[in-house]
């Protein structure tokens, strides 16, 4: 199958004042096949959340293509631009502030069939059909966002951002802000949506047990770079990044029996702005060498299909904290 | 619509009411008063000049001899329509204007900033004019005709406009469901006039009827001077105006009955603007989400009673003939009027020195308001209504505040979730650690110092001589979590209660902090009380695990057992969910 979405060297830099760069989104490349679920995984200030926008053009990349079916839309114009967003849409981490208070949830609902100019039998159709999509049953049309739970919430967002069914979505945390049992729910929602309609998906996260759940496959991010990209199995089980790795332990299984891996990066994220030409986990890593200061190391398909971006990529399975 | 049109009414204190009246008994005579008047208007009668009040003149007559009931009567028809006109004019120029300056600004083009400053200087230098000079000027040039009057007013009152609209649109713009519109293929204008606006809306309602108001007051105002509406037309201010020379001879009528118009309808308008708002809020309409809430409580209380009763030494702290640090013992919290809900039902469990419990459950589940049970900071209006919470053998239900204050911080400390909101924004980490340590002991403050010292090196902070000068708004999440951890365990309590405490916090920081706390709870035998969401941290980091739902704790074992044979079906659910 051929990739459907191509990013390459995507480069997202604000500049927060003179002389002050905040390189948000470092030279990425990934890429996406139809109906494949690619997860997205990084701490706050990873830049996980600007390369969905940028992906989506609400935010404008400084560097890089973005390529949709063949066609760079990095350089189309605003109008047609907004005929392309039928094919590409976002669901929100905040189930709430992402509905606009005064639409009821069919209002919510149509109005991106509205603005593409389907017709109002048509619409009226398709809002039904996507309301049983996500299993709203018809005595919620009339609701406002205040009147629903969270997870009910995120299922008019998931419907407004299907409605159109587009190619895509970019899922940017949208289970974050969820309790455990709707998170569930809205996991296997998504599932469903997929098998169904075929829609392949960007799954931004931080909690790396969420993607797993769904992704194929898995970039992790840090620091605006990605350190580490590969199958779901091969991220969850051998990774080839300290990064990863120490992100992979951070997770607490929910089972006293499985105690936390031992292997703890230390300290915090580091800032983003001006950042030195040094390996991004320079600071933190437990296996840094001098080489890694000298330059960012490139990504390396250490095995088919398996990239890592470390240098020591051999000696992180078997290193243990200092 | 009538739904929330009667359920605002409903919520109305009374003189609100009252009030509401007099402002459509207003709107009333703005439509009606000139027919209902008994007297003509506007025709002098020099025969019945200054009669005061009585007879077949109710309020009595003015030097012209003409009936003030009959012109308070007809003159809201002059004041409110001028009122209303020229405030709509200024809505519709500037409401508009107000929300393309806000779109143009919020692109963040390069020159769009230094456009919408000048803009806004501008509107200032227009605003900055004194009002009444500004419309007596107009006035003088053009004439004081009620067309001018109206165009004065509107003037002075768009720039009130463009500015409410475009701060409100500004922020707006930055909130999700904006950007969620831009997403779906919203333009720029129909983001800005579909989504933003009617959102705005509300905050310019509330404007319109305040500036109503003030524009009646300065037709009024315009009048009374002489420089607005002349006589005979009935007009509250040129009626002021005219009765006022008359005050000094004792003969008030003239002058008060229009007066206490003005105020009335001046008032009323203003509070009108007040019950708008409250009607206008998107609030729920859905009748049934309370019952659904009820009943999700109910099945949970059903469930509940045998799995706990099941397993009353799981609640309890080991055996070994101890006192335990806290035992709660059949707590029920309840909303304290209005039929009052019980938001927790009858919890028991106790805690022994040095051991750890986590108390897991989902939002809506009551944890939070137990903490705060057990802290005794329950915000009006729960209360306690019945059980026990014991501290070795002091019970705190109905402690005197100021003996739990001594507690609260030397033997029982708390963490609660987002560290950083909880540190004084104004005050160092160094000012926030001296002062705690002097507030419980007599310390000199280089002493202190060098104790902040010890305690920020003991959660883990690097350079803590140079962090003590550092503001909350300086440090990370996991930094402020690690100060708070500082404040907390400085007296080496004998019971913590950590309220989600890594909420917020990256998951490579989160292991950090955990660790850090078990740690130091270790070393310091601290019983730590532990309310999470998340099984993960209650599996590694608590020995005991209670199971919260709805109020009540449905299950609680210790950690092992009840990872491994989960009893009650509420937790078999909660632990699929999180299945890996």
């Amino acid at each position: 199958m051929t990739n459907m979405l191509e990013v390459e060297d995507l480069t997202k830099i604000f500049v927060i004042a003179k002389d002050a760069d905040l390189i948000a989104v470092n030279n990425i490349s990934f890429s996406l096949k139809r109906g494949e679920t690619l997860g997205l995984v990084g701490e706050s200030g990873s830049g996980k959340t600007t390369v969905g926008r940028c992906i989506l053009r609400l935010i404008e990349p400084t560097e890089g293509r973005i390529i949709l079916d063949g066609e760079d839309i990095t350089e189309l114009d605003a109008k047609r631009l907004r005929d392309l967003r039928t094919n590409m849409q976002l669901v929100f981490q905040d189930p709430f502030g992402s509905l606009n208070p005064r639409l009821t949830v069919s209002q919510t609902v149509e109005e991106p069939l509205t603005l593409h100019g389907m017709k109002r039998a048509e619409r009226a159709e398709r809002v039904a059909e996507m309301m049983r999509l996500v299993g709203l049953s018809e005595h919620f049309y009339h609701y406002y966002p205040a009147d629903l739970t969270a997870s009910e919430q995120q299922r008019v967002g998931i419907a407004r951002a299907l409605a159109t069914k587009p190619e895509f979505v970019v899922l940017d945390e949208p289970t974050s802000m969820l309790d455990p049992s709707a998170r569930a729910e809205i996991l296997e929602l998504l599932r469903k949506i997929q098998h169904e309609l075929g829609t392949a998906y960007i799954f931004i996260s931080h909690d790396l047990t969420s993607v797993a759940k769904i992704s194929h496959r898995i970039a992790i991010m840090y620091l605006g770079h990605i350190v580490e990209h590969a199958p779901t199995d091969i991220i969850m089980h051998s990774q080839r990044h300290p990064y990863s790795r120490a992100l992979l332990s951070a997770v607490l299984f929910p089972d006293p029996e499985r105690a936390p891996d031992p292997y703890v990066i230390e300290g915090e994220i580091p800032t983003a702005i001006n950042p030195k030409p040094e390996c991004p986990l320079y600071g933190r890593c437990p296996i840094r060498q001098d080489a890694c200061m000298s330059e960012v190391p490139p990504m390396v398909e250490i095995e088919p299909d398996h990239f890592s971006a470390c240098r020591r990529w051999r000696d992180v399975a078997a290193s243990t904290q200092a | 619509m009538w739904l929330r049109i009667k359920r605002t009414l409903r919520s109305l204190p009374k003189w609100q009411l009252g009030v509401l009246g007099i402002f459509f008994g207003i709107l009333f005579l703005t439509i009606f008063g000139p027919y209902l008047a008994p007297f003509p208007t506007e025709t002098a009668d020099p025969l019945s000049r200054l009669l005061p009040p009585g007879g077949k003149h109710w309020l009595g007559t003015d030097e012209n001899g003409m009936d003030i009931f009959s012109r308070v009567l007809a003159a809201p028809r002059t004041d409110v329509v001028i009122g209303v006109v020229a405030t709509f004019i200024s809505v519709v120029l500037g409401a508009p204007l107000g929300v393309l300056v806000a779109l143009y600004e919020s692109r963040g083009k390069a020159g769009a900033t230094a456009f919408a400053e000048t803009f806004m200087r501008l509107l200032e230098v227009m605003q900055s004019f004194p009002v009444f000079v500004f419309a007596m000027v107009l006035v003088a040039v053009f004439g004081g005709s009620i067309t001018n009057i109206i165009i004065a007013i509107a003037f002075v009152n768009t720039p009130v406009f463009i500015r409410l609209v475009r701060s409100e649109v500004l922020s707006l713009v930055q909130r999700p469901f904006s950007e969620a519109a831009r997403a779906v293929g919203n333009t720029e204008m129909r983001l800005g006039f579909r989504h933003i606006f009617p959102n705005a809306f509300p905050v310019v309602m509330v404007q319109v009827s305040v500036t109503v108001g003030f524009a009646i007051l300065l037709t009024a105002g315009l009048s009374f001077v002489g420089a607005g509406v002349r006589p005979p037309t009935p007009e509250l201010g040129a009626m002021i105006a005219s009765g006022a020379k008359y005050l000094i001879i004792e003969q008030w009528w003239p002058a008060l009955f229009p007066g206490v118009a003005l105020g009335l309808t001046v008032f009323s308008f203003g509070i009108f603007g007040e019950i708008l708002n409250l009607a206008m809020e998107p609030r729920a309409v859905r009748k049934d989400v309370d019952r659904r809430r009820t009943a999700a409580l109910e099945s949970g209380r059903g469930g509940g009673e045998t799995a706990a009763a099941a397993l009353p030494s799981a609640l309890s702290a080991a055996p070994g003939g101890e006192t335990p640090v806290l035992a709660v013992a059949n707590l029920r919290v309840a909303v304290g009027d209005a039929g009052g809900q019980e938001l927790i039902s009858d919890i028991s469990f106790s805690l022994a020195p040095g051991e750890s419990m986590a108390i897991v459950g989902e939002s809506g589940s009551g944890k939070s308001v137990l903490v705060k049970a057990v802290l005794q900071l329950l915000p009006y209006p729960l209360e306690v209504t019945s059980g026990t919470v014991h501290y070795g053998e002091t019970n705190l239900v109905g402690m005197e505040k100021r003996e739990m204050r001594k507690l609260r911080s030397r033997e029982i400390a708390a963490i609660l979730p987002n560290a950083k909101s909880q540190l004084n924004p104004l005050t160092t980490v160094g000012a926030m650690l001296v002062s705690a340590l002097q507030a419980h002991e007599k310390i000199a403050t280089k002493a202190a110092l060098a104790r902040a010292i010890e305690l920020l090196e003991m959660v883990g902070i690097t350079d803590p001589e140079l962090r003590l000068g550092a503001y909350p708004h300086e440090l990370s999440g996991g930094m402020a979590q690690r100060v708070c951890l500082a404040l907390a365990l400085m007296y080496r309590p004998r019971l913590l209660i950590a309220d989600e405490p890594t909420a917020g916090l990256d998951v490579t920081i989160q292991r950090q902090v955990l660790d850090l706390t078990r740690n130091l709870a270790r070393e310091s035998g601290t019983a730590r009380l532990v309310i999470t969401g998340d099984f993960g941290i209650a599996a590694h980091y608590c020995d005991r695990v209670a199971v919260m739902q709805a109020g009540r704790i449905v299950e609680a074992n210790q950690t092992q057992a009840l990872f491994a044979e989960p009893r009650h079906p509420y937790t078999r659910h909660l632990l699929s969910c999180v299945q890996v």
